[in-house]
Parts: C-alpha cells; sequence; structure tokens
C-alpha cells in the first residue's frame, strides 16, 4: 500500500498551513523567517557530529584517509559528501539505493563546500601526484522532521570543524616515504577552513510571494516551491539550487539572499561557539592526563628525526630559511585569520592548565616543523602553483 | 456471576510489561471476567501483552491502558480517518490503523444510491467504528446507532494534527482535561478528538488555532498543574 | 522543413549598479550594448565541454587564452561577450514520440522526447490522482563530450539532472487538467559543449508543446558565465529557468563564491537571455503551426 509511504497531507492542513501563512502565522508558532531550534552535539571522537534543528536530526561524521590525488589536481587533496537516508527517519525514503532527494541534498550540500573552496584543498596534499588527503563526510538522516538539507550542512560544517587527521611527515631516500604518526605521539592536525557556507532553506507559498525559511515536513509538503541558497558569514553567495517548482521574481530571490545572509551569520556563529567549547573541553581533557602524553611527546621527535633523518638534513643544509618561511606562508593570508580566529580563541579561553598545554603543543610543532622539512617535495609545488595563481590574477 | 464477586487483580491500576501474569485462574472458578486490550489467556493465566497500566472496570473488565502512535481499531471508538481512495462501494479512509478501514458510501444519514457524498483524495471524517476484527478490514459509519448523523461526517476548515492514542484518550476524559478547560476559559474553539491519535481544532482566527493545538501537542508529557501553567504562559505570550 | 538559425543577443545590465528598466522582449534581440569595465558571457559559452569536465578544470593551471580577448573584446569562440550563441530549434524529429524537438544552442544539441498524457505504468510512483505524473530521465550520450567514456546510467549528477528538468517542466504544465495520466519527458544530450541542461529545459519545452500538453507558460532556460574578477578560479555559471509571461523564476542553480550584488547581476543578464530565447521558441512554434496549417489545405 503506497499510500504509507509518503506522508500526505490532508485537505485541512494544506488549506489551514496556507491560510495562517498569509497572516505570517505557522502552525508551530514561528514566524516566517525563524529557524526551529539548533542544537549541534559532539561525539566522543573527533569528526562527528549530531544536529539537531526541531525534529530533524542528521549525522555528522569526517574521515580521512592517504589516496592518489586525480590525475588533473596533482597537489589536492579530496572532499566527498556520503548520504544515508534510511528508512528509519522516514517511510518514504527506499531502502537501497538512494533516492532522488538524497542524491539532491548530497549535491547540494557537496556544491556548498567545495565550489565555494571553504575547505583548503592544497594543505591537504602529502605528496604531490602521489599522496593526498581524501576526506569524507558521510550524512546519516536520522529523522526528518523536514529541511533536511539545511541540518545536514550544518552537520558537515560541524563535522569537518572537529575534524583532526593524523599528521605524516614525508621521508626516504627518494622523499616520498610517508609516515603517519599515531595521534598519541602528535597531536592531529585540523582542516583548514576558510569560511563556513551555511545553507539556508525557502519555502514557497500561493503565488510564490509568501515564504518562509527552515519548513517542516508538513510545510514541504504543501509548499509549492524550494530554493536552498548557500551563503557564508561575508555575504557571498556560494550556492543555490532551486530546482524547478513555482516561480519567484527576481526581486524576491533577491530579498531571499539578503535573509540568507543574515541567518548564515547567525549559524556561522553558532557552529564557532559550540566547535570552540567543544575543542576548549577536549584540550582541558588532555591536560588531566598530561603527564603520560607530554612523555611519549618528549619521544617523539626523536624517533621522527631517525625516520627522516637523511632527507632533513639535506634540505636544511640547502635553503633551510627559506623553507620555513613558506611553511608559514602555506595557506594564503585570509587562511592565516581564519586560522587564528578558529584556534586561538579556544585556547585563551580555556583555563591557564589548558594554556601551558597549547605551548607544550605549539612548541612540539615547532619541532616537527623542522622534522617535516623534507616535506620539500610539496613546497617545490608550492612555489609553481602561486605563480599560475598570480598570472591568472594579472589577466 | 454475581453470587460471588471476584477477588481483583493485585496489580489494578499499577504498571504492567508484557508478560507480567495479572491473574491466576486457577483460584478463580466459575468466574466471567471480559479481556481488553493488551492481556491474553495463556493456560491458567492472563497475561499482559502491552506495557502500560493495567485498568479495571467493575465488575470484571480488564484491560492494559498505554499510549501509541498507531491505532487498533475497536468497535464504537470515534475515529478521525483520512480518505486516501474512492471505490463504487467504499471510501477507503486511513485512520492510522494496521489496515485501511471501509467507509461504505451508503453510510450517511438518509444515504441512498443518488446522494453518494463527494469526498476528495485527503478528506478529513469523523466517524464510527462498527465493525473491528483482525481478518477484515474495519467498517466505519457516519451515523450513529440510531441513523442519525449527530456530529459524525466531514469536517471542514480548521487544522489537524496527530497525538498519541494516550493523549487523544485524555483529550476526551470526564472531567474535562485541564488543558481544554484553561484553554476554554480564555478562547473559543471548536475541537474533535479521534480516539486514533487524531485531533482536529477549529476556530475563526488562524492564531487560535495554533495555539490550541500547540497547548494540547505539549501537554503529552505534562501533569495536570503543568497543562494549567503552560497555557496560562502561551496565551501571555499571546496577548 | 528545418527552421534556418539565427542570430540572437541578449541586453546586458552594467554590473555594481541596479538593473536598468527591462527592454520589451522583442526589442532585446537586437540591441547589443559592451560592458566596460567587468565581462559578462551569456549562453554558457565556456569553451570547455560538459560540466563534469570543466569542473575537473578548475584549479588547475588557467586555459591558456583569457575568456576575453583583452585587445580585441571577442571571446575565443569570436563572440561578444554578452552575445549569445547560435539558436537552432526544430519540432517533430522524432516520429514515434508524441512530441519531440531537437534543440541547439552552439555545439551543444540536445534531443528530446515527450510519450503522454498516457495511462499511469507504475501506479505505485502516482503522488496523488488530481495531477498528472510528470516524469523526466535525461541521458548523455556516451559520444557527447571528448571522453567516449561509458557513463553508469542513472549517475548522481544526471539524477539531479533529471529531477531538476521534471521539476522545471512541471512549473509550467497544468498537471490538475490531466488527472490519472503520466507524461513522460526523455531528454538526451547528443553533444555537450557547456550549457546541457539550460539546452535540455528548452528542447524540453519545445517538445511539449509540440505534443499539445497545455502549458501555462513558456519555460526557457538560459546559462550565463561570468569572468570578471582577474583572480576567480574557472567560471562560476549561473543557470536560470524562466516562465516568461509570468516574469517569474522557476529554475536558479549557481556555484562558486560571488558577492550577492554580482551575482544579482550575472542572474539578470541570464534572465535576459531566457527571454531572448522565449522569443526564438515562439518564433519556431508559430512557423510550425504555419506550416501544420499550409499542409491541411493542401
Amino acid at each position: 500500500m503506497d499510500h504509507h509511504q509518503r506522508w500526505h497531507p490532508t485537505v485541512n492542513e494544506r488549506e489551514f498551513i496556507e491560510r495562517a501563512l498569509q497572516s505570517d502565522l505557522r502552525v508551530d508558532g514561528r514566524r516566517p523567517f525563524d529557524f526551529r531550534r539548533l542544537k549541534i552535539l559532539f561525539g566522543r571522537e573527533d569528526g562527528s557530529a549530531e544536529v539537531q534543528l526541531g525534529d530533524t536530526r542528521v549525522m555528522g561524521y569526517a574521515t580521512a584517509q592517504l589516496v592518489q590525488p586525480y590525475k588533473d589536481r596533482p597537489n589536492e587533496g579530496t572532499l566527498a559528501i556520503f548520504t544515508e537516508f534510511s528508512p528509519m527517519a522516514d517511510p518514504a525514503f527506499e531502502p537501497g539505493r538512494p533516492g532522488e532527494s538524497a542524491i539532491e541534498l548530497g549535491r547540494v550540500v557537496d556544491r556548498g563546500l567545495r565550489e565555494s573552496r571553504a575547505v583548503d584543498m592544497e594543505s591537504l596534499c602529502v605528496v604531490a601526484g602521489k599522496h593526498v588527503w581524501s576526506v569524507r563526510v558521510d550524512l546519516h538522516i536520522l529523522d526528518n522532521g523536514g529541511n533536511l538539507i539545511d541540518a545536514a550542512n550544518i552537520a558537515a560544517l560541524a563535522a569537518l570543524s572537529t575534524f583532526r587527521r593524523p599528521e605524516c611527515t614525508v621521508g626516504g631516500e627518494d622523499g616520498q616515504q610517508v609516515t603517519v604518526h599515531d595521534p598519541e605521539v602528535r597531536d592531529p592536525l585540523p582542516l583548514t577552513i576558510h569560511h563556513l557556507p551555511i545553507a539556508v532553506t525557502f519555502a514557497y507559498f500561493g503565488e510564490g510571494n509568501i515564504m518562509v525559511i527552515d519548513p517542516t515536513y508538513k510545510e514541504e509538503a504543501v509548499m509549492g516551491g524550494r530554493m536552498t541558497a548557500t551563503i557564508n558569514s561575508n555575504g557571498d553567495v556560494c550556492s543555490i539550487q532551486k530546482a524547478g517548482g513555482e516561480g519567484v521574481m527576481s526581486s524576491v530571490i533577491m530579498q531571499c539572499l539578503r535573509i540568507a545572509s543574515v541567518k548564515a551569520a547567525d549559524i556561522t556563529s553558532k557552529i564557532k561557539n559550540e566547535v570552540n567549547s567543544y575543542t576548549s573541553a577536549k584540550a582541558l581533557q588532555k591536560v588531566k592526563r598530561l603527564p603520560a602524553s607530554a612523555l611519549k611527546k618528549d619521544n617523539a621527535p626523536d624517533v621522527a628525526m631517525k625516520e627522516s633523518s637523511d632527507g632533513a638534513l639535506e634540505t636544511q643544509s640547502t635553503k633551510p630559511s627559506s623553507d620555513g618561511q613558506q611553511i608559514d606562508k602555506e595557506p594564503p593570508s585570509v587562511v592565516e585569520d581564519n586560522k587564528q580566529e578558529d584556534v586561538e580563541p579556544m585556547l585563551s579561553e580555556c583555563n591557564p592548565e589548558a594554556q601551558s598545554e597549547s605551548r607544550l603543543t605549539a612548541g612540539g610543532s615547532d619541532e616537527t616543523q623542522e622534522a617535516i622539512s623534507p616535506k620539500s617535495l610539496k613546497d617545490a609545488v608550492k612555489p609553481k602553483h602561486k605563480i599560475k595563481k598570480k598570472q591568472h590574477s594579472k589577466s | 456471576m454475581e453470587s460471588r464477586k471476584p477477588p481483583p487483580s493485585a496489580l489494578v491500576d499499577n504498571h504492567v510489561v508484557p508478560g507480567d501474569v495479572v491473574l491466576d485462574l486457577t483460584e478463580m472458578t466459575n468466574q466471567t471476567i471480559k479481556l481488553g486490550a493488551g492481556l491474553r489467556q495463556d493456560c491458567d493465566t492472563i497475561q499482559a501483552t502491552s506495557a502500560g497500566r493495567l485498568r479495571l472496570s467493575k465488575p470484571n473488565k480488564y484491560w492494559v491502558e498505554s499510549s501509541q502512535k498507531r491505532y487498533i481499531p475497536s468497535v464504537e471508538d470515534t475515529v478521525l480517518g483520512v480518505v486516501v481512495d474512492t471505490k463504487p462501494d467504499n471510501f477507503l479512509v486511513d485512520i492510522k490503523g494496521p489496515n485501511l478501514a471501509f467507509l461504505p458510501v451508503l453510510a450517511f444519514e438518509g444515504g441512498t444510491r443518488r446522494n453518494i457524498p463527494k469526498f476528495e483524495i485527503g478528506t478529513l471524517i469523523y466517524a464510527r467504528v462498527v465493525k473491528a476484527n483482525s481478518i477484515m478490514n474495519p467498517e466505519l459509519s457516519c451515523m450513529d446507532a440510531t441513523g442519525k448523523a449527530a456530529e459524525f461526517g466531514q469536517l471542514k476548515d480548521g487544522y489537524m494534527f496527530d497525538t498519541s492514542t494516550g493523549l487523544s484518550r485524555m483529550l476526551l476524559s470526564s472531567p474535562t482535561c485541564p488543558v481544554l478547560e484553561a484553554l476554554g476559559k480564555k478562547l473559543s474553539f471548536e475541537i474533535a478528538v479521534g480516539l486514533n491519535g487524531r485531533v482536529w481544532v477549529n476556530a475563526p482566527s488562524p492564531s487560535n488555532v495554533i495555539v490550541v493545538s500547540n497547548a494540547i501537542i505539549k501537554s503529552e508529557s505534562l501533569s495536570g498543574i503543568g497543562q494549567r501553567s503552560m497555557v496560562e504562559s502561551l496565551l501571555e505570550r499571546l496577548s | 522543413m528545418p527552421l534556418s538559425p539565427r542570430r540572437l543577443t541578449a541586453s546586458l545590465a552594467p554590473l555594481h549598479s541596479p538593473p536598468p528598466p527591462r527592454q520589451p522582449p522583442s526589442s532585446a534581440p537586437q540591441k547589443t550594448r559592451r560592458a566596460t569595465t567587468h565581462e559578462l558571457i551569456a549562453g554558457g559559452g565556456n569553451p570547455s565541454l560538459s560540466r563534469q569536465q570543466r569542473l575537473g578544470e578548475r584549479g588547475r593551471a588557467p586555459p591558456a587564452m583569457e575568456y576575453v580577448n583583452p585587445l580585441t573584446g571577442f571571446r575565443v569562440d569570436g563572440r561578444r561577450p554578452n552575445e549569445m550563441r547560435q539558436l537552432k530549434g526544430e519540432v517533430g524529429v522524432v516520429a514515434r514520440a508524441d512530441g519531440s524537438a531537437l534543440f541547439e544552442m552552439g555545439n551543444t544539441r540536445v534531443i528530446a522526447a515527450v510519450y503522454g498524457p498516457r495511462e499511469v505504468q507504475n501506479k505505485g510512483q502516482q503522488v496523488n490522482s488530481k495531477d498528472a505524473l510528470v516524469r523526466c530521465e535525461y541521458r548523455m550520450a556516451d559520444f557527447s563530450t571528448g571522453d567516449r567514456r561509458r557513463k553508469p546510467k542513472g549517475d548522481r549528477r544526471s539524477t539531479e539532472i533529471s529531477l531538476v528538468i521534471r521539476q522545471t517542466m512541471e512549473a509550467s504544465i497544468l498537471t490538475h487538467l490531466m488527472p490519472r495520466s503520466q507524461i513522460d519527458i526523455f531528454v538526451q544530450v547528443l553533444q555537450a559543449d557547456g550549457g546541457t541542461r539550460a539546452a535540455c529545459i528548452n528542447a524540453a519545452t519545445l517538445a511539449l508543446a509540440d505534443a499539445g500538453i497545455p502549458m501555462r507558460d513558456i519555460v526557457t532556460s538560459c546559462s550565463a558565465d561570468l569572468n570578471y574578477i582577474e583572480d576567480s578560479a574557472g567560471g562560476p555559471d549561473v543557470t536560470v529557468g524562466f516562465l516568461t509571461k509570468m516574469d517569474k523564476v522557476t529554475l536558479l542553480q549557481m556555484d562558486a563564491k560571488l558577492p550577492m550584488d554580482t551575482f544579482e547581476t550575472v542572474m539578470d543578464l541570464a534572465i535576459e537571455g531566457c527571454k531572448a530565447i522565449a522569443n526564438y521558441i515562439r518564433e519556431v512554434l508559430l512557423e510550425n503551426t504555419r506550416r501544420l496549417e499550409c499542409q491541411r489545405d493542401h
């Protein structure tokens, strides 16, 4: 019996939802441009987040592995979004292969993140043309209360913001041997995230002149059309998806974008706050078991040096100073700002103990930077790329 | 049966879980007991099959009161159904049960072949269950036992939302449950409650409909006092 | 008798200023204004092949040639920045189908066939009995792009495009006039050279009109490419589906980061393109009607 599969509103619900909207009322008591209550929870492991948007629940899980890069982008890592629409969350979801809506959701989230270059891909390169990090975000829909795209997008951002990839160094005689370090020995590294593209979904009713944001599943069943605008807190439009449906005046679209940019700023700060409190809590936890890890840390550089001593000497002798600078410069200037924003407040917010820990790690990373210097292969690729960029910017 | 009063189960008004022995029949002879929902006979014992509170209606009716999202049809329940299809003889109506219910096209007051009502798909109907067993689809009627329309039939306008069966039973209990009493003091509205966990609310202004329906949805997990204070704070925000 | 191809241009709004009062659609095709400070490109004029391939190019070394030659002001394929590619539309190209059309935008060639309204084949797919069920299948021919790789049927990209085309066509089809029936739209890309999804929608509109499916408006689509900030890698591209008479946007797809006011300019440019295409489609349909009348008379 197929009528059980997809939820259909009664005539009464359909008419009432539209009538109430004409006087700016929504059946759950919200105003047209209110989001439902947003809750972001983090798992025990880095890179896992659960987002609750009203009744909608989505889990995001980021993982990474070393792979060979694509031929046309030898010095960039990859990012892929996978979606899982389990029939558990909504009987309309078919078990087995992903349906249309699962594919659309995945592609909208994917485009918002990738085409706007939100995650720095070049810093995921280990050995150009050989080894890059491939980041994978799995989005599991746990409960469909409507507006899955926005919730899934936030889940992906929260998962990526807390994700840490293991640090790895390049060594060996050919300078191409990759050593992946145990997270216990060397602190894993966060991703470089330039900006957070926030998806804000609008539902259109009537002749396309009534609109609301963050529609519930009831509103989605009644709406005539939908548009998802992915916008960051600077007001840059990163992606737009309006896949047909009720037509809307172009002036209304611009109005939506302006509303979306305000909402995007709200949600960005919400995500940043949650991520910061999670990371500082995590740092505190580490401090508690510092004695053991500190001992390990002291040993760590030695091990690393042994592994990569040949390469390290080589490059250090050739151009030690410039190398160090380049590592500093590695991410574009915008990134550096962001990085400071992301990392420093969270460390300064937590108590002195944590700060001492941060200094410890900072010291550690200085050492590791020297040890990494055989990364020169990657650095060798870098300048070229920069030149390319400059050329392009002249045109 | 009347001569000897059966001793009530010790568990009456207590919580039971599936498998709990409610009554031991070996100690009871020549007595009649009636079993309602959530109970079954296993040899010499009466056992619970669902979790909830055991209820006894004197002298001998037992059932387990619980709250679900799904509805198991039972004769004489009043339900809110949604028309999902029209056949020559019946409307097929979704009542949140395991099967679609049949509403004969003639089961209306004065219904003849000439005046069959036209219901589009998605029409909301207030009806009475007249036939319910596990082998046939349940049957509904839009007439009371005397053949009058009473309040049954199509519900127009207003707003419908889903609740648990427990909540809809609470809304129908007498004396009037606190949430409806508190709302009724301040607002005027129409309400129809189906025992299958559906509630329909109508009022002249949409905002009142929204307030009433949200108050009812929120009262699911609240005590009587909690319901009253919730309604008060909700109405305060409105004014 | 196939129609002769025509050259069309879209009027252009200067950047960073409110869009000028819209010219009446009839005058749009003749007028051409040049943008001086920034270059805008209409009609998906990227010299790359499919969208997928274009994505692949992004981040690699920028193309050796600029999109717009700063000296001559012409694009690599010789067009002016705001000049649309050659359009060609032809109806009735598939004999078995109830309606069909071939649509070309430059080197992009798309064929669309419509079957219906007919009995619903799979009752399970019927969403409600009040409206016709519209289905769409988008296919990209294996030989349509440079690399002749066999692409799996129903990959994520074509599933999404199928969804997009279906919902865009649903915005114009009067589905409530054909309850309990089904309309199938098959779209096949024969040659891909950018702007395939726009071409698909235009072909589908022609095919639906050819099949006599009642529509509330003509929906056309056009994509606009933009190459204005020097360092923006790749060509951000905006695809718009537009209901001409209602003056409303039904389809809007964009990716790559853009400031909001720039986006507005690009969207307006794409809308102008849609209007020009709508004029062309209108003429194709009128021509076709006249031809049919002629045939009847003889």
